[in-house]
């Protein structure tokens, strides 16, 4: 049996689980109470259920808020301190430990949860979907607080009292990236959660109001804007430290964020033709239980070590208890959307294939198809370990890429026609002759490419297609701009629609940086001595001018000081106490806006003499990030509501949604 | 960089195995090349000044780096390939893949050469056939079979109705609907 509590340990720890067990003892009440409100329909039981949210935020805060004092005041009685954290740390590593391993890392996950629940109590409204909404909020809470507060407690005592803690992981320190992405990827995946409810609460009561439409995009939309930034600042962190001077490598931990991505995807945009034109009510909430479960698929992925994956320091001993929660989603999902299938049946009549909906569609069937890729290609070196035994096949970038090139150009195809076409139904005439314009400038801009040199068919796929989606919404602005009498006015009164353009145009910065940077890397490697000529490399001058070696309390820095061209970089090799033999790149990078100049040292001489690096140089690397932040911001624009919000959602479209 | 001889001297030795081994023949080999390259580590400390590593014309250097790209490091276990990690055994694999371009070797031999010393495992561009026939043909599978699904779904355009207005003559009415529905009466 566990022991959780010893009060003579540890005073700090017994508030700590004392906390998480009452806050579980909550959940497990707000469950009973939200589905006994449900069942009976009675409105005081519901208040109940409510309430209870407030208590396990409450109870949670109170956890998350003993565990960063502990981290804080370097209290090793707390078994998660001892084990993940140090006194000689500084301080913003203390406080990114918090998440810096699994206990801590759930526990943040269950009270992001928690908030979620608690912000979903103060804004659901009165109606057959509350009760259903909680008790769904309550079972994901359920799972987490119980996996928190038990087998994967932060706070249970520690057998021996250490002097000075374990230290956190060296990888994760490396880093300020650190302190960001997780806390994002959880924002994501939790805020899924969300969304996942309303699905759940639907299909228990057969009910898809207008209302539930708007709430359950409003709540998608915010996740899926949390999970591209945390992809994305994931893709940094790891451009930052590994030193390979890439940022993305297909790892199936990637992948694990990557699936739920382009399942929302997909769904933020099906669910429009449910907005408008109020058809695939039953796809639209099977896309959400698919993409909560994808997330959940994920963090085992992600804690169960079943795959390799350079995550692989998450590891610990809940990976079946997800596997457990993943077949519950999966089990009831599927039972409830089989029970209510008939209950959620289209009204309206099917779409012509050249509408808004068919490119919809189009785009909902690559995204699945893209989701269903990855997802094989993650899985499949377990298969294979599960059918031979031993791990004997690997699936690396090549397999990846020859699927997500053509996909993503489909897409981007498909993203390029969409805005042009009407709802219902397009004339043939009228879309071809919108549609030139945009080819020739697709045309146009490829063929000026060919002449300054590109010769990759991707990259001049992608030119063209960056040409054309970005004529297209031209166009479509500067119309609409006349029709209002401005472009303030247009912009005001459709700030959704603004919004999404802005996300695509952000694609489409995102898309060129993906293809230049993947097409025109430049890689070499060198070793410089001290004090000797410089060498070239790349077409530029390279010049060790000084070794140092730094102390800083909890590891070890040697830094190289090269000159390119001119340029002071230093770059580092760190080493950390709890690793001492293994070395920890911190790349020099120079950003730039056409490129980007990566400076990794790859091993020093221990008597100061020289240093091998490997220099990069990628071109349009930041034009990855920067894509990333309008996309983002494009989201944010989406969320605005326009003077009046109800009013405006009910003439645009042509059959109100149902219900 | 570093211990450009040992590796140098490893690849030669791994060539004369080549000669020996039978391609048939299977083992475990995880063992044996871990006590290679912890030899091979050894040997790189014994002669510390670096030779110049194998230079090759562009073309061959392009491949080079294309088969690098695409073999796992076997002791890694970050998933990383050999083109990018700083293992021992990954250096030692790298100037391996030199040597052989060097000789004139093709992609595959090259390839089928990793495949029978470490196993599968290390090649990340998995070879189409056998069972990694599921693994490249399922996406295509669900390409083709979401796209026949989508286009009889966008097809059901004009049958469709039929059905619907046999069963409910009265024109859709939203608000209608919402009613009867809050009031239980026959919505689902």
């Amino acid at each position: 049996m566990l022991n959780l509590i010893s009060f003579p340990s540890s005073a700090l720890g017994s508030l700590g689980q004392i906390a998480l067990l009452l806050a579980l003892a909550f959940t497990l009440a707000g469950l009973a109470l939200a589905v006994v409100g449900g069942i009976r329909a009675d409105a005081r039981v519901v208040e109940a259920a409510r309430r209870a949210t407030w208590a396990v935020f409450a109870l949670l805060t109170l956890g998350i808020l003993v565990l960063m004092v502990a981290l804080l005041k370097d209290d090793f009685t707390v078994r998660y301190v001892a084990e993940h954290s140090m006194r000689s740390s500084p301080t913003w590593i203390k406080v990114t430990s918090l998440w810096g391993a699994l206990e801590g890392s759930i526990l943040l996950w269950a009270w992001l949860l928690s908030g979620f629940a608690f912000i979903l109590s103060l804004t659901l409204r009165r109606d057959a979907l509350r009760p259903w909404a909680l008790g769904t909020m309550f079972v994901s809470l359920l799972f987490f607080v119980g996996i928190c507060a038990t087998i994967a407690s932060p706070f249970t005592p520690v057998s021996v009292l250490l002097a000075d803690g374990r230290g956190p992981n060296p990888a994760l320190q490396n880093h300020w990236m650190m302190a960001v992405h997780p806390v994002l990827l959880y924002l994501g995946f939790v805020g899924l959660s969300v969304p996942f409810a309303y699905a759940v609460a639907a299909l228990v009561t057969g009910r898809l109001s207008d209302h539930w439409v708007v709430v359950t995009r409003r709540w998608t939309l915010v996740a899926w804007t949390f999970l591209t930034a945390a992809i994305v600042a994931g893709g940094w962190w790891s451009y930052e430290t590994l030193g390979w001077g890439g940022y993305w490598a297909w790892d199936p931990v990637e992948n694990a964020s990557f699936i739920p991505w382009l399942l929302t995807t997909a769904f933020l945009h099906s669910i429009q033709i449910q907005e408008k034109r109020g058809l695939m009510r039953s796809w639209n909430v099977w896309l959400i239980v698919l993409a909560y479960s994808s997330t959940v698929l994920g963090t085992f992925l992600n804690r169960s070590g079943i795959v390799q994956s350079v995550h692989a320091f998450a590891g610990g001993p809940v990976g079946p208890v997800f596997l457990g929660f993943l077949a519950f989603l999966l089990i009831v999902g599927i039972g409830l959307a089989a029970w209510r299938a008939p209950a959620l049946r289209d009204e309206a009549e099917v779409p012509s294939p050249v509408s808004r909906e068919g490119a919809f569609l189009a785009g909902n069937w690559l995204f699945l198809v893209f989701a269903f890729m990855v997802l094989l290609g993650t899985l499949f070196p377990t298969f294979v370990e599960a059918a031979q035994g031993r791990r004997d096949a690997s699936v690396g970038p090549a397999f990846y890429n020859a699927f997500a090139i053509p996909l993503g150009l489909g897409l981007l195809l498909l993203m390029g026609v969409g805005p042009l076409l009407p709802w219902r139904r397009a004339d043939g005439q009228g879309l071809m002759r919108a549609l030139v314009p945009l080819l020739a400038s697709g045309m146009g801009a490829a063929l000026i490419a060919f002449v300054f040199g590109i010769r990759s068919a991707g990259v001049l796929i992608t030119i063209a297609l960056a040409a054309y989606n970005i004529v297209g919404l031209g166009l479509l602005t500067a119309r609409a701009a006349r029709q209002a009498g401005g472009l303030g006015r247009t912009l005001q009164a459709q700030p959704r629609r603004y919004g999404a353009y802005t996300a695509h145009i952000g694609l489409v910065v995102l898309a060129l940086g993906l293809a230049f940077s993947g097409a025109y890397r430049q890689d070499a490697q060198a070793t410089l001595n001290l004090r000797a000529a410089p060498s070239t490399l790349l077409h530029e001058q390279l010049e060790l001018t000084g070794l140092r070696e730094v102390d800083r309390g909890f590891g070890q820095s040697t830094i190289a000081s090269v000159s390119i061209d001119g340029k002071p970089f230093k770059a580092r090799l760190n080493t950390y106490v709890q690793a001492p033999g293994t070395l920890f790149p911190a790349p020099a990078v120079r950003y730039g806006l056409l490129g980007d100049t990566y400076l990794v040292v790859t091993s020093i001489d221990p008597g100061g003499q020289w240093a091998s690096v490997r220099l990069i140089e990628s071109p349009l690397v930041s034009w990855i990030w920067w894509g990333t932040l309008i996309i983002c911001l494009g989201a944010g624009l989406t969320l605005v509501s326009p003077a009046r919000p109800v009013a405006r959602a009910v003439p645009a479209g042509l059959a109100p949604a149902t219900d | 960089m570093r211990g450009g001889v040992g590796c140098r001297l490893s690849a030669v030795e791994a060539n004369s195995n080549r000669l020996t081994v039978k391609p048939s023949k299977r083992r475990k080999h995880l063992a044996s090349c871990l006590l290679t390259s912890v030899f091979c580590l050894s040997l790189a400390h014994a002669t510390a000044p670096a030779t110049l590593p194998l230079t090759l014309p562009p073309a061959q250097e392009g491949r080079a780096v294309a088969i690098q790209r695409n073999l796992r490091c076997p002791l890694c276990d970050t998933g990383e390939s050999i083109a990018d990690s700083r293992s021992d055994i990954s250096v030692k694999m790298r100037s391996s893949v030199r040597e052989q371009i060097a000789d004139g070797r093709s992609d595959s031999e090259i390839y089928t050469f990793f495949s029978q010393r470490y196993g599968n495992f290390v090649l990340l561009d998995p070879p189409k056939t056998g069972r990694n026939l599921l693994l490249w043909g399922a996406p295509l599978l669900a390409l083709g079979g979401g796209g026949a699904a989508l286009w009889a779904f966008l097809r059901r355009r004009g049958p469709a109705p039929a059905p619907d207005a046999a069963q409910d003559a009265e024109p859709y009415d939203s608000y209608l609907d919402q009613v009867r529905r809050d009031t239980g009466g026959g919505g689902t």
